[in-house]
Parts: structure tokens; sequence; C-alpha cells
């Protein structure tokens, strides 16, 4: 009887172990699956990350982030907190990115800084709030809406805080469809949203496409050589991609590399969402303020797109400082159906995309400006 | 008070560094496109090599 006391004590170990806080985050973690697999909202990072919470949650598992010698924990180490996930993502990232809208039409790059001024204005309400300089400046990043830029200044600056700050990077990129419209229509008249801008696909040559990704990493890193792994990675991967002579590196960088970093990122970052670090005020402050920063970014590009419209006489549509984000694509939709909305004649795509890609490089430049001077500051 | 010139200071020094450097681009890009204008023959013979 004592040794069927033991086998069912053994078998039953895990549900006794479970807490409320444990319960709790499996539930988020199916309610993630739910939303990628039914909903098809960001699958192949809700999957990952759901898996991920559901996994690490789990009592005696020995599957969270945080549980030294575990499979996660490995994974969680070696590329989450020595930062390699995110410049690895930057790879793939440049390699698909075609800032040929950008290099046609250079000026749109201006909207590339406007979208980071909610970054910095965050950054006030964080400190107002109470948080640390450190995770201050970690949440303020939320606003460059670039998750692999938020994971890297987290994971120098406010690991305890990385889980939240990356889901709340990652949710907000997607959500932008939805964020961004209301703020761009209450911000501008029907008039000034109908405003047509010259299309065309202004044609670039070959050798300025090979030349941009090479002086682009030489300035910005000369200059913030604090972001130099981004913007390192960054125009690597586009140079593979303009350079012409490494189709299988491209191949490999936009789609296994990006592919297997987005797996394991996404697992371990939600392998460390355990409920005892997740489900507290702080989590909720942190998703506040994200969606503070990226109203923010929007409010700042449109209103930069308004002055452009005076300055240019009417030349330039004001939605399309809405797309200095680095959400890409999705700011650059958002701007062409807004203006379609307000004109159906109006096709904003090129120049958005050319904004949006703008939005890429201010957004690294940012974030790298900001780990400047903290480590200036000491 | 410290707090808030750590802000201003972050604040300020960001933007102009992230301002500045994009006009810079904008420059370099303006100045690529016209040393190295588009042509269309050329373009063509290069994607054709």
């Amino acid at each position: 009887m004592d040794l069927f006391n033991s086998a069912l004590q053994a078998l039953t170990q895990g549900f006794a172990a479970i807490t409320w806080q444990a319960a709790v985050m499996v539930g988020i973690g199916c309610v993630l699956l739910f939303l990628a697999v039914v909903k098809k909202i960001e699958p192949m990072l809700l999957v990952p990350i759901g898996f991920g919470i559901i996994l690490g949650n789990l009592p005696l598992a020995h599957l969270a982030a945080q549980d030294e010698g575990g499979i996660i924990n490995l994974i969680y180490n070696a590329g989450i907190l020595t930062e390699i996930f995110p410049c690895l993502l930057f790879v793939g990232l440049g390699a698909m990115i075609d800032f040929g809208p950008l290099l046609a039409n250079p000026s749109v790059l201006i909207f590339g800084a406007a979208g980071q001024f909610g970054i910095f204005l965050t950054l006030f309400l964080a400190l107002a709030l109470g948080f640390s300089r450190e995770s201050a400046i970690s949440i303020a990043v939320i606003g460059a809406c670039d998750g692999p830029t938020a994971i890297y200044v987290a994971s120098k600056y406010a690991r305890d805080l990385l889980p939240a700050i990356s889901i709340a990077a990652y949710s907000y990129m997607s959500l932008v469809p939805i964020i961004q419209p209301p703020i761009m229509r209450a911000l501008t008249t029907k008039k000034e949203r109908a405003t047509l801008m010259a299309y065309g696909e202004k044609k670039v040559s070959k050798t300025v496409k090979i030349l941009f990704p090479v002086i682009c990493a030489v300035v910005t890193i000369l200059i913030a050589p604090m972001g130099a792994p981004l913007m390192g990675m960054l125009m690597l991967g586009n140079f593979l991609k303009e350079s012409g002579v490494v189709g299988r590196l491209v191949d490999v960088s936009e789609n296994m590399l990006a592919n297997i970093v987005t797996l394991f990122l996404g697992l371990s970052i939600g392998a460390s969402m355990l409920g005892g670090n997740f489900l507290r005020w702080e989590t909720i402050l942190i998703f506040i303020l994200g969606a503070v920063a990226i109203s923010l970014d929007t409010v700042a590009g449109v209103l930069l797109g308004k002055l452009m419209r005076v300055i240019t006489k009417g030349k330039v549509n004001p939605l399309l400082g809405a797309a200095g984000t680095s959400a890409f694509p999705m700011s650059a939709r958002v701007v062409q159906r807004e203006g379609q909305k307000a004109n159906p004649r109006s096709f904003l795509l090129f120049h958005a995309i050319g904004a949006n890609t703008g939005g890429q490089i201010g957004s690294v430049m940012a974030a790298a400006a900001m780990l400047a001077i903290m480590a200036a500051l000491g | 008070m410290e707090e808030l010139d750590f802000g201003l200071t972050m604040t300020l020094m960001g933007m102009g560094v992230t301002f500045g450097t994009l006009l810079i681009l904008i420059g370099i890009i303006t100045l690529l496109a016209r040393l190295f204008p588009y042509k269309k023959e050329a373009e063509k013979s290069k994607e054709g090599n």
C-alpha cells in the first residue's frame, strides 16, 4: 500500500506543485496559441512564444529559461543574454529589405527620425513612474516598433523586464494597423489626407544600391558605435542581397537563419515568462507605456508630415509621417490604405515603403544613441 | 530633478543624433545618386550578366 501511495504521489507531484500564477501563465500561453493558429496573428512568433510560456511554467519540468542547465536555459543564455539572436535576426531582415524606394526619394528618411520621437517622450513617462534609468530606456525602446532592437536593449539593461518588453514590442508591431489610423485621422483633415503625391518608381542604379549599405554602416557606426552590432548586421544582410553574388547566403539569411532564430528566440522568451515575474503591476505599466510610445511616434511623424506639406506647398501627404516607424511593412500599408480611403486615386505605397525603411535605420540609430549616452554616463 | 536632467539629455542628444545622422545619410544618398545615375541600358546589361 505504501508503494502504491509513493507511486501515486510521484505521479501527481506535478499537479500538486502547480501554482495559480503558473496556471494563469499556461492559460496565457494557450490564448497566444489560439490567436496564432485560429486568428492567424503573427503565428511565426506567437506559436513559439505561446508554447514556450506553457513549457516554462509547468512545474518540475525544468524548462523555464531561468532553470540552470535546462535545454531552454541553454538556448536563452546562448542567444538572448549574449545578444546574438537580435543581431542574427537583423542579418535576415537586411536581406529582406529593399532600400530602393528610400534611395529613390531620400528626403523621406527624415520621417524615420520623427518616428522615433515617442521613444524619448516615453522615457520621461517611465522615469516619472519610478522606473530606473536602465528600465526606462528599455521600456521606451518599445516605441522603436522593432522587436530585435527592443530585445537587444532590454537584454543589456533590464533583463528582468525582457519578457514583458519583448512581448509588448512584438504585440504592438502587429497592432500598428489598429493603433495608427485613428491618430492619423484625428491629426489631419480629409483634404490633407487626400494629397496626391507624384507617382512613378524612380529607378536607382545598382551601384548606389550596393554602396549604400557599406556607407550607411560606416557612417552610422562611426557616429554611434554602441549600435554597431545591430546596424552592422542589418547592412551586412542588405549588402549580401544587393551585391548579387551570394544568392545562397541571401537565401539562408532571409529564410533559414531568420526562421531558426525566430523559433529559438520566441521559445526562450516565452519560457522566461514565469508567473512570478510576469504577473505584476510593472508588466501592465510596460504595456501601457509601449502603446503610448507607438502612439507618440505616429503623432510626431504625422505632425512632421504636416510641416513638410506646408514647406513643399502641398506636395507631401502628411500621412507619410506615420510610416516613419520601423514596423515594416505594416506602417507603410496603413498609410497606403488611409491615403486611398481619402482619395481613391492616391498611391502612397512607394513613398511610404521608403519612409518605413528609413524608420528601420532611425530606430537603430535612436537605440544606439541611447546606449552610447548610457555608456558615457556610466 | 536628476531624472529630469537625464531624460532631457537623453531626448536632446538622442533625437539630435538620430536626426543628424539621417540628414547626413540623405546628403550621401543624394550625392551617390548624382555620381552614379541610373542608366537604363547599363542596368539592363548588368542584369543580363
